[in-house]
């Protein structure tokens, strides 16, 4: 009995990851291409990018759906969805702004860590092994933090110019969010219509053990890229 | 999550512990059987050879090591060179440029004497849609008396050089070229 569910998670698991691994998340060459010939303000074209980066960005989702995945009324989400706004926001700014460059493989392999995190702690894990759960609010904060690290390093990768940069980089800030909404949208139509099913509450669990392998696969595909670099 | 009601049933603590071990355990087995493989060309456990994804990952970083594009290919234009001698008067400014198809490459090295020049290395398109009154800039030196490099065109058109004599004396301008242009020539008057 107890074999048969071990091996069910661990199928469940193997074949979602399967599917989701294999892209690289960074800025397309293309767009790219585009920014290193345009100097100057681009408003339009940073909103774009950074709605395109949190929405085709699955670290960012998986963390969001780990964050929501158990709040039910819209109150607590746009608590929660803020916090994280505002973590990530200030680093993303300030990083940028004070030419911080941190190594973008070890900031996913955290963002990764952060995913893992969040769904250990959906499974009431800090509760059930050590008997305390660190503050909720504060960890969305922390880890908040952490993604805005990932997000300045993604901009910095475009070589942007120091014409119009503040400019560019408040654009793209604001594009993340609305990506982030627009991705938070469409999470919330999937959970609200799981949730309704007689089943949520028996996948749940399961849910988020497949939400901590794919955090850990995400960690050490970063970690294997920080060694190999 | 205790705050909340409908929260699922919490796992024991014994579940808590195998469910853990088994995420790292299924994270480590993708880790190394197919994402290692398939970024990274890394085998060590020699299934990602068997399922093919090792080539596609040692493909990634092999291209990622060289330059992009052709190394050879052949020209089915005539190779051609030239040596031109341009005269620029004081505070004058002209253009020379070389038709180029797209991918075609040219070598150039071109020397002022008798004293600086403001340029920029840059081409418009000939052929194609391009949004009006579209060129790319390659370079742009203030002050300089000297140039030597290899271009590949990004397009089909004319691509050269503007030059601007800074001084109030007569500058001669001797540029080398060869490659694969069909033309070079000044622009304008």
């Amino acid at each position: 009995m107890r074999a048969a569910w071990v091996a069910r998670v661990f199928l469940a698991s193997a074949l979602c990851l399967l599917g989701g691994v294999a892209f690289a998340h960074g800025v397309g060459e293309a767009d790219q291409q585009f920014l290193t010939n345009s100097a100057g303000a681009q408003v339009m074209p940073f909103i774009y990018l950074g709605a395109k980066h949190m929405v085709t960005g699955y670290d960012h989702l998986l963390f969001l759906v780990g964050v929501i995945f158990f709040l039910y009324r819209l109150k607590d989400v746009a608590l929660y969805v803020t916090l994280f706004a505002v973590g990530h926001s200030v680093t993303l700014l300030s990083g940028v702004l004070g030419g911080l460059h941190v190594n973008a493989f070890l900031i996913d392999a955290i963002i990764g860590l952060s995913v893992a995190y969040k769904a250990f702690d959906n499974l009431d894990g800090f509760q059930t092994l050590f008997g305390f759960e660190p503050p909720q609010k504060a960890a969305v904060l922390i880890f908040g933090f952490f993604h805005g690290f990932g997000l300045a390093t993604k901009l910095q990768e475009l070589s942007l110019s120091q014409e119009g940069l503040v400019t560019n980089m408040v654009a793209f800030n604001v594009g993340v969010e609305i990506g982030q909404f627009l991705a938070l949208g469409a999470i919330l139509i999937v959970m609200n219509y799981w949730r309704r099913t007689a089943s949520f509450l028996r996948h749940a669990n399961v849910a988020n053990v497949l939400l901590m392998t794919a955090g850990f696969v995400l960690t050490g595909y970063q970690l294997a890229g920080y060694v190999m670099e | 999550m205790t705050t909340d009601v409908s929260q699922a049933a919490s796992m024991t603590r014994k579940q808590l512990i195998v469910s853990t071990v088994v995420a790292i355990a299924v994270a480590a087995l993708v880790l190394f059987v197919v994402v290692l493989p398939a970024e990274y060309g890394q085998d060590p456990t020699r299934i990602g050879r068997l399922i093919g994804l090792q080539q596609m990952g040692e493909a990634k970083v092999t291209a990622e090591a060289q330059v992009g594009g052709e190394i050879a290919h052949a020209h089915d234009r005539k190779y051609r060179t030239a040596t031109i001698e341009i005269n620029v008067k004081p505070k004058e400014e002209l253009e020379y440029k070389a038709v180029l198809a797209k991918g075609e490459p040219l070598l150039y090295a071109w020397k002022a004497a008798g004293g600086s020049v403001y340029f920029e290395f840059h081409g418009e398109p000939t052929e194609g849609k391009w949004p009006k009154g579209y060129f790319r800039s390659y370079e742009i030196q203030e002050k300089s008396d000297a140039a030597q490099g290899s271009f590949t065109a990004p397009f089909t058109g004319q691509h050269g050089w503007y030059w601007r004599n800074l001084t109030e004396e007569p500058v001669t301008i001797t540029l080398e070229v060869a490659g694969y242009y069909t033309k070079i020539s000044r622009i304008g008057s």
